[in-house]
């Protein structure tokens, strides 16, 4: 499902020309159906990592295939479709559109596949109805919990049917109470086929997941 | 969804489209003005004749009098027609001015005008009472007048509330019917045998030749010749070749006329109505030029408003950037959702306009009796393009900065 050969990222500074790897020759691969956990301390480059494999950052070297498709240098526009048809994000934060409802948030990524209107709010709705927000589809993110605002944010991941979810501390902003809620969520997300990578820097919840990347100065240790 | 974001930033939405809002309504009032003013001309145009000229007499002495002239005079005018059968209209008009009326108890003075039949064939913009001059009029020096009444001013212009024009005429028709009695013209008894009432001001639709203010009395030509004149002198022939085309070829040979009638003495002058017309209308263009400059100016300053404002939003809206590109948002669809938003709000602004102008360009008449205001569908239209136009190109660089925006950068910012 993924496969990375030596994904490199090397950041330029351009005042003064001094370089920063984030990324340092990294190779791995994920089964369809995988639920990988990548641990490791701030700064390591999991960050970096998880925005290359969801097409949001391109590698400097180095080779990315997504289900067989060779991404790392695709098109801005190329690359814009991939994340939005074949990959579902989940942040620590969130990210939910402070004044749309919970229910156009989950349908914004139908928008720019070009599902027809009718049909994103039919498949936002049964989105919600999944994680358990049948009663609040119309209540903003400021009028929900920290727990439903992930659980708003995991629905519109799964709003295209990709058959990759990438989460970044999902459960960063959470209790361990909401927290575990969540993780649970993954789990049976990952028992219907969707491959699953999560960053964590927690052990505890790094167990939940079937494998485990440890990385430590940009490199899997 | 770009309506959620206009309602929760209303000052700052009005403020955009309100630079758009001033520069359509100023366009259109602008538009409108021109409008009514090539209207009325070309109104009083079609009235004073197609093809129309104007012999005037001289008014002041010139050092190359010589004195062997006698003038303008009714032979001129007669002579003309024989000469030049094909003219449609050959007009001779004499003048006198303030010369003492006595009607009963009441005295005025007026400028008494010598008409011939045929000026009831231009200019005619008055509703007779009674009836006007005859051939038999002319041909028997009869002693008979047609008074003119005064139109009512503008109902709708404001300073006549403050200034009103008096009328020595006004106790005459508000205390008598005049129509078949008898008029003192200095020491000549006159019949009034018809009223030419003038349409109120605000409607007359004569551009050239408004009657002087104090013209009230026409009486046949002949007549004013030998009982108030003492002389076959005219002040005026109007001539009309019933086509702008020949008006030049017509001037020409009518200065050639003259010039000979005259011995060679030029004192008169020769007015080419739809040379003058051209005239107009070119002066119109140019302002229309100069106005389209002024537009464009007014319109640079609300477009870069809307640029201002799309830019603060654009730095403001940096995290809803990242997150809709997150979700699979081409630069592509960026774009055209901020040019969308601004369009949207240039829009409103320039419906605004477009109403603002209208009411304006109604009220302006209220400041004057010649105001003519034409508001044309193509106008309204050509406003809203204008702002749809506006909204697009000034959003597309802010619009471009969001759309360039880098995903990972856009979703850290804070």
């Amino acid at each position: 499902m993924i496969l990375c050969k030596n994904l490199t990222k090397i950041y330029r500074d351009g005042g003064s020309g001094s370089e920063y790897v984030a990324l340092d020759d990294v190779s791995f691969s994920i089964e369809k159906g995988g639920f990988v956990a990548v641990v490791g301390p701030s700064g390591c480059g999991k960050s970096t990592l998880l925005h290359i494999l969801g097409c949001l950052d391109r590698p400097t070297q180095g080779s990315y295939q997504l289900s067989g498709q060779e991404v790392s240098h695709l098109s801005e526009k190329d690359l814009a479709q991939v994340r939005g048809r074949k990959i579902g994000f989940v942040f620590q934060a969130f990210h939910l559109l402070p004044r749309s409802s919970a229910l156009h948030n989950v349908a914004l990524p139908m928008i720019y596949s070009n599902v027809l209107k009718s049909q994103r709010i039919q498949k936002a709705q049964i989105l919600l109805q999944e994680v358990g927000l049948e009663g609040k589809m119309k209540n903003t993110p400021l009028q929900l919990s920290g727990g439903e605002r992930q659980r708003v944010a995991i629905a519109r991941a799964l709003a295209n049917d990709p058959e990759v979810l990438l989460a970044d501390e999902p459960t960063g902003n959470l209790d361990s109470k909401t927290g575990q809620e969540i993780l649970s969520l993954f789990q049976k997300l990952s028992q219907t086929g969707k491959t699953i990578l999560l960053v964590t820097h927690d052990r505890e919840i790094a167990k939940a997941a079937g494998g485990l990347i440890q990385m430590k100065d940009g490199k899997i240790v | 969804m770009g309506w959620g974001e206009i309602k929760a930033h209303k000052m700052r939405s009005f403020l955009s489209f309100f630079g758009i809002t001033i520069g359509i309504a100023s366009v259109l009032m602008t538009i409108a003005i021109l409008q009514g003013f090539s209207k009325n001309m070309k109104e009083g145009m079609a009235l004073s004749g197609p093809g129309r000229l104007e012999v005037t007499k001289k008014w002041t002495e010139t050092k190359s009098r010589k004195g062997v002239s006698q003038g303008l005079t009714s032979q001129d005018a007669l002579s003309l027609e024989k000469v030049m059968p094909e003219l449609q209209v050959v007009i001779p008009k004499a003048r006198s001015f303030r010369k003492n009326i006595i009607f009963k108890d009441i005295r005025a003075e007026s400028n008494i005008v010598g008409v011939v039949p045929e000026a009831q064939t231009r200019d005619w913009v008055y509703d007779l009472r009674g009836r006007f001059f005859t051939a038999g009029d002319m041909q028997f020096f009869k002693r008979v007048c047609v008074l003119i009444k005064k139109g009512e001013p503008g109902q709708k212009n404001i300073w006549r509330k403050f200034w009103k024009r008096k009328d020595p005429f006004e106790q005459l028709y508000a205390k008598y019917d005049p129509l078949g009695q008898s008029i003192r013209i200095q020491d000549n008894l006159f019949t009034i045998i018809g009223i030419a009432q003038e349409p109120p001001e605000d409607e007359d639709p004569r551009f050239f030749h408004r009657s002087y203010g104090n013209e009230m009395v026409w009486v046949p030509l002949t007549t004013f010749q030998k009982y108030i004149q003492n002389s076959n002198k005219i002040d005026e022939i109007i001539v009309d070749t019933g086509d702008p085309e020949t008006t030049a070829y017509y001037e020409d040979r009518l200065k050639r006329f003259f010039l000979l009638r005259h011995r060679g003495e030029e004192d008169f002058d020769i007015q080419n109505y739809s040379q003058l017309m051209s005239g107009w209308m070119k002066q119109v263009r140019n302002f229309r030029m100069v106005f389209l400059l002024i537009a464009i100016i007014s319109l640079i300053a609300g477009g870069i408003g809307i640029m201002n404002v799309s830019l603060a939003t654009v730095y403001s809206r940096i995290k809803e950037i990242g997150i809709r590109k997150a979700v699979g948002a081409t630069r592509l669809d960026i774009l055209v959702q901020f040019v969308l938003e601004s369009t949207v709000l240039s829009v409103a602004g320039g419906l605004v306009g477009v109403a603002l102008g209208i009411g304006g360009a109604f009220l302006l008449p209220s400041f004057s009796d010649r105001f003519e205001i034409v508001i044309s569908p193509l106008s309204v239209l050509l406003c809203i393009s204008i702002s749809i136009g506006v909204g697009m190109i000034f959003s597309i660089y802010p619009a471009y900065q969001a759309a360039k925006l880098d995903p990972v950068e856009a979703l850290r910012y804070e």
